[in-house]
């Protein structure tokens, strides 16, 4: 199921861009488009039209939560994971809120990240 | 009474710092003995300072040496890379955000935000100067992990501001 998605990596961290996308590619993701900050993400959410995105909380130009802020403000209605550091855990309140639907902790492992996505795409699946 | 912040940061930094490692790089670390004062290389190495504040005033540094910084860049990413690259800078930050980010979450009773990165190739780097916490007289505290393929550093200097300082 991961590996048909469409999956955006919003990170201004070229290495864990690179990390997440070798991580996803071992698991057979094929459709996947970077962006550098919450900015650069919506100006290719038209046109790539994730399944799902991973984004960063903490970016210098425009962070995580402003950037779910304007993509659900402007009816972006896929899931959405925030990776985060140890030290933002408690900030998922607010981002959940903003319309996160998971988050994940780094460090993490590929195992991880492959539970994190298949367990949010079942809440939605079974939310619909 | 609490010990001085930066000694009760030396546990969460050690078991941030094997996290890590054990997590993304597949590696074990060995705490070494911690020590006070700033480390003075020689050789050349990669220094990443996050700056911290909220309770607690100062600065987290992670000190690499040329050969153990590739080989931790090498199994955090996957590729060799050169050494003060572009690339090795960012992954060389990245993982003293995940570090710093890892421990101030194990340290209890004081709220820290974590900035980002900053990196310096050496030797020629000197530990940058953080306001407050020099003021407060608080000196380095270095902790040492060796891993197979060398000895790296982080270095503390951490101080916490008062009930009295945060009112100010």
């Amino acid at each position: 199921m991961i590996q048909n998605l469409r999956i955006m990596l919003i990170d201004d961290s070229k290495t864990m861009r690179n990390i997440q996308r070798t991580m996803l590619a071992q698991m057979g993701v094929e459709q996947m488009e970077e962006a550098s900050d919450g900015q650069d993400a919506l100006s290719k959410l038209g046109a790539f039209l994730p399944d799902l995105v991973l984004c960063d909380w903490n970016m210098p130009t425009c962070d995580g939560l402003e950037f779910v802020k304007q993509a659900r403000a402007r009816g972006f209605t896929a899931p959405i994971i925030m990776v985060t550091t140890e030290s933002e855990k408690t900030k998922v309140v607010t981002a959940i809120r903003a319309g996160v639907n998971n988050y994940v902790v780094k460090p993490f492992t590929q195992e991880v990240l492959s539970a994190r996505i298949t367990e949010t795409l079942a809440k939605r699946a079974a939310a619909a | 009474m609490d010990r001085p912040i930066q000694q009760r940061s030396v546990e969460p930094f050690v078991a941030s710092v094997e996290n890590l490692f054990r997590t993304m790089l597949k590696q074990t670390v060995e705490a070494q003995l911690a020590q006070p004062g700033a480390s003075a290389l020689t050789e050349r190495h990669v220094r990443a300072t996050i700056r911290l504040s909220g309770d607690v005033m100062g600065s987290v540094t992670l000190i690499m040496p040329e050969g153990p910084s590739i080989e931790a860049v090498l199994k955090f990413v996957g590729k060799r890379m050169p050494f003060g690259s572009a690339d090795f800078r960012d992954a060389v930050g990245e993982l003293a955000n995940m570090i710093a980010g890892g421990a101030v979450s194990r340290i209890s009773g004081v709220k820290i935000r974590i900035g980002c990165p900053s990196i310096v190739m050496g030797p020629v780097a000197t530990a940058p100067a953080v306001d407050g916490a020099a003021d407060d007289g608080a000196t380095v505290l270095q902790l040492p992990f060796a891993t197979g393929g060398g000895t790296f550093l982080v270095e503390l200097l951490m101080t916490e501001i008062g009930s009295a300082a945060k009112a100010a």
